[in-house]
Protein backbone atom coordinates (compact mmCIF):
# COMPACT_ATOMS: atom_id res chain seq x y z
CA UNK A 1 0.00 0.00 0.00
CA UNK A 2 1.43 3.36 -1.01
CA UNK A 3 2.32 5.66 1.85
CA UNK A 4 2.58 8.95 0.05
CA UNK A 5 0.70 11.86 1.62
CA UNK A 6 -1.96 12.11 -1.07
CA UNK A 7 -3.02 8.49 -0.86
CA UNK A 8 -3.10 8.55 2.95
CA UNK A 9 -5.42 11.55 3.01
CA UNK A 10 -7.53 10.01 0.25
CA UNK A 11 -7.95 6.82 2.25
CA UNK A 12 -8.96 8.90 5.28
CA UNK A 13 -11.56 10.58 3.08
CA UNK A 14 -12.97 7.19 2.10
CA UNK A 15 -13.04 6.09 5.73
CA UNK A 16 -14.76 9.38 6.55
CA UNK A 17 -17.60 8.60 4.11
CA UNK A 18 -18.26 5.36 5.96
CA UNK A 19 -17.90 7.08 9.34
CA UNK A 20 -20.43 9.72 8.32
CA UNK A 21 -22.85 7.05 7.11
CA UNK A 22 -22.68 5.42 10.53
CA UNK A 23 -22.64 8.47 12.79
CA UNK A 24 -24.96 10.82 10.95
CA UNK A 25 -28.06 8.99 9.90
CA UNK A 26 -29.70 11.61 7.75
CA UNK A 27 -31.98 9.21 6.04
CA UNK A 28 -35.66 9.10 6.74
CA UNK A 29 -36.22 6.40 9.31
CA UNK A 30 -39.36 4.50 8.51
CA UNK A 31 -39.21 2.04 11.35
CA UNK A 32 -41.42 4.03 13.65
CA UNK A 33 -44.43 6.26 13.51
CA UNK A 34 -44.68 9.99 13.19
CA UNK A 35 -47.13 12.57 14.37
CA UNK A 36 -47.48 15.65 12.22
CA UNK A 37 -48.24 18.72 14.27
CA UNK A 38 -49.08 22.32 13.46
CA UNK A 39 -48.86 24.98 16.15
CA UNK A 40 -48.41 22.32 18.80
CA UNK A 41 -51.60 20.57 17.79
CA UNK A 42 -51.20 16.92 16.81
CA UNK A 43 -53.16 16.55 13.61
CA UNK A 44 -52.10 13.45 11.72
CA UNK A 45 -50.78 10.15 13.01
CA UNK A 46 -48.97 8.20 10.32
CA UNK A 47 -48.31 4.56 10.93
CA UNK A 48 -45.19 4.28 8.83
CA UNK A 49 -44.52 0.67 9.60
CA UNK A 50 -47.91 -0.17 8.10
CA UNK A 51 -47.12 1.99 5.09
CA UNK A 52 -43.83 0.29 4.45
CA UNK A 53 -45.36 -3.17 4.86
CA UNK A 54 -48.08 -2.41 2.37
CA UNK A 55 -45.55 -0.96 -0.05
CA UNK A 56 -43.43 -4.09 0.21
CA UNK A 57 -46.53 -6.16 -0.49
CA UNK A 58 -47.27 -3.95 -3.46
CA UNK A 59 -43.85 -4.72 -4.86
CA UNK A 60 -44.50 -8.42 -4.64
CA UNK A 61 -48.01 -8.35 -5.98
CA UNK A 62 -47.73 -5.51 -8.46
CA UNK A 63 -48.99 -1.95 -8.46
CA UNK A 64 -51.01 -0.23 -11.17
CA UNK A 65 -48.78 1.23 -13.84
CA UNK A 66 -49.18 4.81 -15.08
CA UNK A 67 -51.04 5.37 -18.31
CA UNK A 68 -53.67 2.75 -17.59
CA UNK A 69 -51.50 -0.17 -18.63
CA UNK A 70 -52.87 -3.38 -17.17
CA UNK B 1 -29.06 16.90 28.81
CA UNK B 2 -26.40 14.23 28.76
CA UNK B 3 -24.54 13.12 25.66
CA UNK B 4 -24.70 9.36 25.20
CA UNK B 5 -21.79 7.59 23.54
CA UNK B 6 -22.84 3.97 23.92
CA UNK B 7 -24.81 1.28 25.69
CA UNK B 8 -22.32 -1.27 26.98
CA UNK B 9 -22.16 -4.27 29.21
CA UNK B 10 -21.56 -3.30 32.83
CA UNK B 11 -18.04 -4.69 32.82
CA UNK B 12 -16.83 -2.75 35.82
CA UNK B 13 -13.69 -1.81 33.88
CA UNK B 14 -12.43 1.76 34.26
CA UNK B 15 -13.78 4.22 31.72
CA UNK B 16 -11.12 5.28 29.23
CA UNK B 17 -11.51 9.06 29.69
CA UNK B 18 -12.04 11.26 32.76
CA UNK B 19 -15.03 13.08 31.20
CA UNK B 20 -16.99 9.83 30.79
CA UNK B 21 -19.56 8.61 33.30
CA UNK B 22 -21.89 5.64 33.42
CA UNK B 23 -25.04 4.40 35.07
CA UNK B 24 -25.74 0.70 35.22
CA UNK B 25 -28.72 -1.60 35.71
CA UNK B 26 -29.32 -5.28 34.95
CA UNK B 27 -25.72 -5.77 33.84
CA UNK B 28 -25.96 -3.02 31.21
CA UNK B 29 -24.45 0.48 31.28
CA UNK B 30 -25.20 3.79 29.64
CA UNK B 31 -21.88 5.57 29.01
CA UNK B 32 -22.22 9.34 28.70
CA UNK B 33 -20.67 12.73 29.27
CA UNK B 34 -22.06 16.09 30.29
CA UNK B 35 -21.11 17.43 26.88
CA UNK B 36 -20.46 15.89 23.50
CA UNK B 37 -17.30 16.31 21.44
CA UNK B 38 -18.64 19.41 19.67
CA UNK B 39 -21.76 21.02 18.31
CA UNK B 40 -21.20 20.83 14.59
CA UNK B 41 -20.45 17.42 13.13
CA UNK B 42 -17.15 18.25 11.46
CA UNK B 43 -14.80 15.46 10.49
CA UNK B 44 -12.57 16.09 13.54
CA UNK B 45 -15.53 16.07 15.92
CA UNK B 46 -16.87 12.86 14.43
CA UNK B 47 -13.52 11.14 14.88
CA UNK B 48 -13.48 12.21 18.55
CA UNK B 49 -16.85 10.54 19.06
CA UNK B 50 -15.59 7.48 17.18
CA UNK B 51 -12.41 7.30 19.28
CA UNK B 52 -14.43 7.29 22.50
CA UNK B 53 -16.60 4.44 21.24
CA UNK B 54 -13.61 2.45 20.04
CA UNK B 55 -11.75 2.87 23.30
CA UNK B 56 -14.80 1.53 25.15
CA UNK B 57 -14.80 -1.43 22.80
CA UNK B 58 -11.34 -2.49 23.92
CA UNK B 59 -12.63 -4.17 27.03
CA UNK B 60 -16.41 -4.41 26.87
CA UNK B 61 -19.21 -5.27 24.44
CA UNK B 62 -20.56 -2.01 23.01
CA UNK B 63 -23.73 -0.83 21.28
CA UNK B 64 -22.53 2.46 19.76
CA UNK B 65 -24.80 5.48 19.58
CA UNK B 66 -24.87 7.80 16.61
CA UNK B 67 -23.43 11.29 16.87
CA UNK B 68 -25.68 13.70 18.72
CA UNK B 69 -27.58 11.18 20.83
CA UNK B 70 -28.82 12.80 24.04
CA UNK B 71 -30.94 11.85 27.02
CA UNK B 72 -32.51 14.32 29.43
CA UNK B 73 -30.52 13.11 32.49
CA UNK B 74 -29.24 10.09 34.41
CA UNK B 75 -32.74 9.18 35.57
CA UNK B 76 -33.81 8.90 31.95
CA UNK B 77 -30.78 6.69 31.27
CA UNK B 78 -31.78 4.35 34.10
CA UNK B 79 -35.36 4.31 32.85
CA UNK B 80 -34.07 3.34 29.40
CA UNK B 81 -32.05 0.48 30.88
CA UNK B 82 -35.19 -0.73 32.64
CA UNK B 83 -37.54 -0.49 29.69
CA UNK B 84 -35.26 -2.17 27.15
CA UNK B 85 -33.29 -4.52 29.36
CA UNK B 86 -34.03 -7.63 27.29
CA UNK B 87 -33.28 -5.91 23.97
CA UNK B 88 -29.95 -4.56 25.19
CA UNK B 89 -28.89 -7.89 26.71
CA UNK B 90 -29.69 -9.68 23.47
CA UNK B 91 -27.97 -7.10 21.25
CA UNK B 92 -24.87 -7.06 23.44
CA UNK B 93 -24.67 -10.85 23.14
CA UNK B 94 -24.94 -10.51 19.36
CA UNK B 95 -22.04 -8.07 19.10
CA UNK B 96 -19.66 -9.29 21.81
CA UNK B 97 -16.20 -9.92 20.33
CA UNK B 98 -17.42 -8.78 16.93
CA UNK B 99 -16.72 -5.85 14.63
CA UNK B 100 -18.46 -4.30 11.68
CA UNK B 101 -16.95 -4.04 8.21
CA UNK B 102 -18.39 -1.82 5.50
CA UNK B 103 -18.37 -2.79 1.83
CA UNK B 104 -19.26 -0.59 -1.12
CA UNK B 105 -19.36 -1.67 -4.74
CA UNK B 106 -19.21 0.71 -7.67
CA UNK B 107 -20.43 -0.67 -10.95
CA UNK B 108 -19.18 -0.46 -14.46
CA UNK B 109 -18.76 3.04 -15.78
CA UNK B 110 -21.29 4.08 -18.42
CA UNK B 111 -20.18 3.56 -21.98
CA UNK B 112 -18.18 6.65 -22.96
CA UNK B 113 -20.24 7.31 -26.08
CA UNK B 114 -23.53 7.01 -24.23
CA UNK B 115 -25.33 10.37 -24.15
CA UNK B 116 -26.31 11.56 -20.65
CA UNK B 117 -30.00 11.76 -21.42
CA UNK B 118 -31.61 8.73 -23.11
CA UNK B 119 -33.11 9.63 -26.48
CA UNK B 120 -36.26 7.59 -26.07
CA UNK B 121 -38.41 6.15 -23.32
CA UNK B 122 -37.45 2.69 -24.48
CA UNK B 123 -33.79 3.49 -24.11
CA UNK B 124 -34.39 4.89 -20.63
CA UNK B 125 -36.02 1.63 -19.54
CA UNK B 126 -33.32 -0.40 -21.25
CA UNK B 127 -30.69 1.39 -19.19
CA UNK B 128 -32.70 0.90 -16.03
CA UNK B 129 -33.10 -2.79 -16.83
CA UNK B 130 -29.37 -3.05 -17.31
CA UNK B 131 -28.78 -1.33 -13.99
CA UNK B 132 -31.19 -3.69 -12.21
CA UNK B 133 -29.57 -6.75 -13.71
CA UNK B 134 -26.18 -5.44 -12.70
CA UNK B 135 -27.36 -4.87 -9.14
CA UNK B 136 -28.70 -8.42 -8.98
CA UNK B 137 -25.45 -9.75 -10.41
CA UNK B 138 -23.45 -7.84 -7.82
CA UNK B 139 -25.69 -9.02 -5.03
CA UNK B 140 -25.16 -12.62 -6.01
CA UNK B 141 -21.48 -12.33 -6.81
CA UNK B 142 -20.33 -10.17 -3.94
CA UNK B 143 -22.86 -10.04 -1.12
CA UNK B 144 -23.56 -13.75 -0.87
CA UNK B 145 -20.00 -14.99 -0.32
CA UNK B 146 -19.37 -12.18 2.17
CA UNK B 147 -22.59 -12.88 4.03
CA UNK B 148 -21.49 -16.50 4.40
CA UNK B 149 -18.32 -15.41 6.18
CA UNK B 150 -20.07 -12.88 8.43
CA UNK B 151 -22.47 -13.63 11.26
CA UNK B 152 -24.95 -11.00 10.11
CA UNK B 153 -25.30 -8.42 7.41
CA UNK B 154 -27.28 -5.21 7.09
CA UNK B 155 -27.99 -2.76 4.35
CA UNK B 156 -28.88 0.41 6.17
CA UNK B 157 -28.88 2.94 3.38
CA UNK B 158 -29.42 3.18 -0.33
CA UNK B 159 -26.25 3.03 -2.40
CA UNK B 160 -24.79 6.42 -3.29
CA UNK B 161 -24.90 7.51 -6.90
CA UNK B 162 -22.40 5.52 -8.91
CA UNK B 163 -22.64 2.62 -6.49
CA UNK B 164 -24.66 -0.55 -6.83
CA UNK B 165 -24.33 -1.89 -3.32
CA UNK B 166 -23.48 -0.73 0.16
CA UNK B 167 -23.66 -3.11 3.09
CA UNK B 168 -22.31 -3.79 6.57
CA UNK B 169 -21.15 -7.14 7.90
CA UNK B 170 -20.87 -8.24 11.53
CA UNK B 171 -18.17 -10.80 12.29
CA UNK B 172 -15.80 -11.91 15.04
CA UNK B 173 -12.64 -9.83 14.97
CA UNK B 174 -10.55 -12.97 14.35
CA UNK B 175 -12.35 -13.46 11.06
CA UNK B 176 -11.49 -10.03 9.58
CA UNK B 177 -8.46 -11.45 7.75
CA UNK B 178 -10.56 -14.15 6.06
CA UNK B 179 -13.11 -11.51 5.08
CA UNK B 180 -10.60 -9.10 3.54
CA UNK B 181 -8.94 -11.98 1.71
CA UNK B 182 -12.34 -12.81 0.22
CA UNK B 183 -12.71 -9.17 -0.84
CA UNK B 184 -9.33 -9.36 -2.57
CA UNK B 185 -10.34 -12.53 -4.41
CA UNK B 186 -13.72 -11.13 -5.39
CA UNK B 187 -12.02 -8.03 -6.75
CA UNK B 188 -9.71 -10.17 -8.86
CA UNK B 189 -12.58 -12.28 -10.12
CA UNK B 190 -14.65 -9.20 -11.00
CA UNK B 191 -12.30 -6.57 -12.39
CA UNK B 192 -15.29 -4.65 -13.74
CA UNK B 193 -16.51 -3.90 -10.20
CA UNK B 194 -14.75 -1.59 -7.76
CA UNK B 195 -14.86 -2.94 -4.20
CA UNK B 196 -14.08 -0.81 -1.19
CA UNK B 197 -13.91 -2.25 2.31
CA UNK B 198 -13.54 -0.20 5.48
CA UNK B 199 -13.34 -1.06 9.16
CA UNK B 200 -13.23 -2.45 11.69
CA UNK B 201 -16.05 -0.30 13.00
CA UNK B 202 -18.10 -0.58 16.15
CA UNK B 203 -21.39 -2.32 15.27
CA UNK B 204 -23.37 0.85 14.40
CA UNK B 205 -25.50 -0.94 11.84
CA UNK B 206 -26.56 -3.67 14.26
CA UNK B 207 -28.08 -1.52 16.97
CA UNK B 208 -31.83 -1.55 16.66
CA UNK B 209 -33.88 1.59 17.01
CA UNK B 210 -36.44 1.57 19.77
CA UNK B 211 -39.64 -0.16 18.68
CA UNK B 212 -42.61 2.09 17.89
CA UNK C 1 -7.47 6.94 14.70
CA UNK C 2 -6.24 3.97 12.72
CA UNK C 3 -6.45 3.83 8.98
CA UNK C 4 -9.76 2.14 8.29
CA UNK C 5 -9.30 1.38 4.63
CA UNK C 6 -9.00 -2.39 4.32
CA UNK C 7 -9.42 -2.75 0.59
CA UNK C 8 -9.84 -0.38 -2.32
CA UNK C 9 -10.07 -0.79 -6.07
CA UNK C 10 -6.78 -0.82 -7.94
CA UNK C 11 -7.80 1.75 -10.50
CA UNK C 12 -9.01 5.03 -9.08
CA UNK C 13 -10.74 5.58 -5.77
CA UNK C 14 -14.35 6.74 -5.59
CA UNK C 15 -15.15 10.41 -5.93
CA UNK C 16 -15.40 11.67 -2.38
CA UNK C 17 -15.28 15.42 -2.06
CA UNK C 18 -18.82 16.50 -3.01
CA UNK C 19 -20.79 13.92 -1.09
CA UNK C 20 -18.56 14.42 1.90
CA UNK C 21 -18.89 18.15 2.43
CA UNK C 22 -22.64 18.03 1.94
CA UNK C 23 -23.09 15.27 4.48
CA UNK C 24 -20.83 16.62 7.15
CA UNK C 25 -21.74 20.27 7.03
CA UNK C 26 -25.37 20.40 6.02
CA UNK C 27 -28.39 19.93 8.17
CA UNK C 28 -32.06 20.43 7.32
CA UNK C 29 -32.44 24.12 8.12
CA UNK C 30 -36.16 24.26 8.44
CA UNK C 31 -39.08 22.16 9.49
CA UNK C 32 -40.37 22.59 5.97
CA UNK C 33 -37.27 21.04 4.48
CA UNK C 34 -37.50 18.13 6.90
CA UNK C 35 -41.09 17.52 5.89
CA UNK C 36 -40.19 17.86 2.22
CA UNK C 37 -37.48 15.28 2.72
CA UNK C 38 -39.99 12.85 4.22
CA UNK C 39 -42.61 13.42 1.56
CA UNK C 40 -40.20 13.27 -1.36
CA UNK C 41 -38.63 10.09 0.00
CA UNK C 42 -42.00 8.37 0.03
CA UNK C 43 -42.85 9.70 -3.43
CA UNK C 44 -39.51 8.46 -4.72
CA UNK C 45 -40.14 5.09 -3.13
CA UNK C 46 -43.44 4.75 -4.98
CA UNK C 47 -41.86 5.88 -8.24
CA UNK C 48 -39.10 3.32 -7.81
CA UNK C 49 -41.60 0.55 -7.10
CA UNK C 50 -43.68 1.37 -10.16
CA UNK C 51 -40.59 1.49 -12.31
CA UNK C 52 -39.42 -1.89 -11.04
CA UNK C 53 -42.83 -3.35 -11.74
CA UNK C 54 -42.66 -2.03 -15.29
CA UNK C 55 -39.20 -3.54 -15.73
CA UNK C 56 -40.49 -6.89 -14.48
CA UNK C 57 -43.26 -6.73 -17.07
CA UNK C 58 -40.77 -5.88 -19.81
CA UNK C 59 -38.51 -8.72 -18.75
CA UNK C 60 -41.50 -11.00 -18.86
CA UNK C 61 -42.36 -9.84 -22.38
CA UNK C 62 -45.96 -8.88 -21.64
CA UNK C 63 -45.81 -5.32 -23.01
CA UNK C 64 -45.75 -4.20 -26.62
CA UNK C 65 -43.27 -1.69 -28.03
CA UNK C 66 -45.63 1.25 -27.82
CA UNK C 67 -46.47 0.55 -24.17
CA UNK C 68 -42.76 0.25 -23.37
CA UNK C 69 -42.00 3.55 -25.05
CA UNK C 70 -44.87 5.35 -23.28
CA UNK C 71 -43.92 3.93 -19.91
CA UNK C 72 -40.28 4.79 -20.46
CA UNK C 73 -41.05 8.40 -21.36
CA UNK C 74 -43.33 8.72 -18.34
CA UNK C 75 -40.76 7.35 -15.94
CA UNK C 76 -38.01 9.46 -17.46
CA UNK C 77 -40.12 12.57 -16.96
CA UNK C 78 -40.93 11.48 -13.40
CA UNK C 79 -37.21 11.17 -12.69
CA UNK C 80 -36.54 14.64 -14.04
CA UNK C 81 -39.43 16.09 -12.08
CA UNK C 82 -38.07 14.43 -8.91
CA UNK C 83 -34.69 16.04 -9.61
CA UNK C 84 -36.36 19.43 -9.93
CA UNK C 85 -38.47 19.04 -6.78
CA UNK C 86 -35.51 17.87 -4.78
CA UNK C 87 -33.46 20.85 -5.91
CA UNK C 88 -36.29 23.28 -5.13
CA UNK C 89 -36.12 22.23 -1.50
CA UNK C 90 -32.36 22.47 -1.27
CA UNK C 91 -31.99 18.70 -1.06
CA UNK C 92 -30.18 16.11 -3.13
CA UNK C 93 -31.34 12.67 -4.28
CA UNK C 94 -28.92 11.24 -1.75
CA UNK C 95 -30.98 12.87 1.02
CA UNK C 96 -33.89 10.69 -0.03
CA UNK C 97 -32.26 7.77 1.64
CA UNK C 98 -34.53 5.22 3.18
CA UNK C 99 -33.42 3.71 6.43
CA UNK C 100 -36.00 1.04 7.08
CA UNK C 101 -34.44 -0.20 10.30
CA UNK C 102 -35.03 -3.90 10.81
CA UNK C 103 -36.89 -4.10 7.51
CA UNK C 104 -33.71 -3.41 5.64
CA UNK C 105 -33.09 -1.43 2.54
CA UNK C 106 -35.96 -1.39 0.10
CA UNK C 107 -34.07 0.35 -2.64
Amino acid sequence: MSTDVESVSHSRDIALIDLVDRLLDKGVVLSGDITLSVANVDLVYVGLRALVSSVATAEREGVPLPGGVT
Amino acid sequence: MIYVYAITEAAGTPLPQPTLREVTAHGVAVVFADEGPGGDPTADVLWVHEDVVESLMRDRAVLPMRFGTHLPDEEAALALLDSRRDDFARMLDDVRGRVELGVRVAGRAAAPDQPARPATGTEYLARRLGARREADHVAAAVHEPLARIADRSASARSPRSGEVMTASYLLPSERVGVFTEEIRQLQQRHPDLALTCTGPWPPYSFVEEAPA
Amino acid sequence: MNDKLLAAPATGLPEVSDALSRRVNADPETVEQGLAQLVLTIVDLLRELMERQALRRIDGGTLDDEQVENLGRTFMLLQERMDELVEEFGLTREDLNLNLGPLGNLM
